[in-house]
């Protein structure tokens, strides 16, 4: 058995914590991926609407069913809004508009990825203080700072990676059911694999630098409590 | 490793001289917990440093174990002065050379006892291991600290020490939680074993003195052959 086989053991004995953990972090990046994903479903929506606007044909090959789309919508907001999108100006600062608020959502979204990744800090906290005797152990036994520094950083980015798994997969689900919803058929729009990507590398990477700091005070504990058990 | 091995038929093991510790206590104050401490084990056997709590009993350990620098003076391992050695000196001399048997519990509760002994273990050997707990009286191996007594459990701790071939062993308190019984069973394991290692156990208990070739007394930080 190798010392970093303990950071699978640990995860398996402080359970509910970590059950804990990794559901905020999931909340986290399942908020994203449906903010992003439904952002990216409706940028690609307004930019349909643009192509039709400055009468490009860069975005969708299918002229009548970028017609019909925008046609859609913009008689949806001249009767709803009283606004006419004949006139281009005002059309081109709604689309603006919508892709900032698109932006803002974006980023209020990763803030409940931040939020949820912060747990992992917490934890690892607690294993820090808990496991000060345990560490003094280790270190009779022969084991390096570094080993247990790793050790318990393995731990916080095994804790990040099966959260984002999670909430990748969970995610997808939920876009899947809000595409079926809304009629949006194209799924590889709003879940594309970068997406995707993006989200397990900032999610496993996160939860790994967080846990440094709380590993490097772990690998620096001297023998507290081995020689005076309680 | 075998240079070492080497020389200890020579020399002694362990060469404590003059050896003082001392830490903080306020800004300008030092409290001295070894005053002048002298030790040569240069044979096989049990030695017993008897003190009460309080007395730098844990200090001297970590001294001779090299988990801790001494504030002065010397120690020396088959020959060589490692006072202060290279951190990757020390990972090596602690992790071949020496054996520890950490008080009660020692062993971490979410491994099973053969995990537990087979953690430290430089290279891999199971079977050696079995031998290992076999021979000291270890049966569930399989079972998980918490479900065995603290008997055994102290005897898998001393089996954790003996995995990498040590040439000492530093155990310490081994009895305080066991009953007459189980306290005279671990003393008689380690009264065998004293044969193939150099012992070195660290106790108040004054009856574990009957099972000890040289019993030396820690009082306030001085050290006194008995």
């Amino acid at each position: 058995m190798s010392i970093y086989w303990l950071a699978m053991k640990n995860l398996r004995r402080n359970r509910m914590r970590n059950i804990s953990t990794i559901m905020g972090i999931t909340v986290g990046v399942l908020v994203l991926l449906v903010v992003v994903g439904s952002g990216l479903g409706i940028t690609s929506f307004l930019d349909r609407l643009e192509g039709f606007e400055t009468g490009s044909n860069s975005v969708g090959e299918n002229s009548s069913e970028k017609n019909s789309l925008s046609m859609g919508l913009a008689h949806y907001i001249t009767s709803s809004m009283g606004i006419n999108l004949e006139q281009y100006p005002v059309a081109n600062k709604l689309v603006k508009l919508m892709r900032d608020l698109i932006l803002l959502v974006d980023a209020i979204a990763s803030i409940a990825l931040i939020i949820g990744v912060i747990g992992v800090y917490t934890t690892m906290f607690f294993n820090e203080v808990e496991r000060r005797r345990e560490v003094g152990l280790l270190k009779m036994m022969g084991f390096s700072e570094k080993q247990i520094l790793l050790t318990f950083t393995l731990e916080g980015t095994i804790l990040g990676l099966i959260s984002a798994i999670m909430g990748v997969i969970l995610g997808g689900v939920g876009l899947y059911f809000l595409t079926q919803i809304l009629g949006f058929s194209n799924m590889g729009v709003v879940l594309p694999g970068w997406l995707i990507l993006m989200t397990l590398t900032t999610t496993t990477g996160l939860s790994f630098f967080l846990s440094l700091f709380p590993a490097w005070l772990a690998s620096k504990n001297g023998f507290v409590g081995v020689f005076n058990p309680v | 490793m075998v240079l070492w091995g080497c020389s200890i038929l020579f020399k002694e093991v362990l060469k404590l001289k003059d050896v003082n510790k001392s830490y903080p206590s306020s800004a300008h104050e030092e409290i001295l917990v070894l005053n002048q401490i002298s030790l040569k084990l240069s044979s096989k056997g049990i030695y017993l440093i008897l003190g009460p709590h309080g007395s730098g009993k844990s200090t001297l350990l970590r001294i001779s174990g090299f988990l801790e620098s001494p504030s002065s003076g010397s120690v020396a391992f088959a020959g060589r002065d490692l006072t202060e050695p290279e951190s990757q000196e020390r990972l090596n001399l602690i992790r071949n050379e020496i054996g520890f048997v950490p008080p009660y519990p020692s062993l971490l509760p979410y491994l099973t006892i053969l995990e537990n002994v087979m953690l430290p273990m430089v290279r891999k050997n199971k079977f050696k291991v079995l031998e290992i707990l076999k021979s000291i009286g270890v049966e569930n191996n399989g079972s998980y600290p918490h479900q065995i007594s603290v008997e055994e459990q102290q005897r898998a701790s001393i089996a954790r020490a003996m995995v990498n071939d040590p040439h000492i062993l530093l155990v310490d308190e081994p009895t305080s939680p066991l009953s007459e019984t189980g306290a005279n069973e671990i003393m008689h394991i380690l009264r065998d074993l004293k044969k193939e290692y150099t012992i070195m156990i660290f106790t108040d208990d004054p009856l574990l003195s009957k099972y000890s070739d040289t019993v030396f007394k820690l009082h306030h930080g001085v050290l006194e052959k008995i």
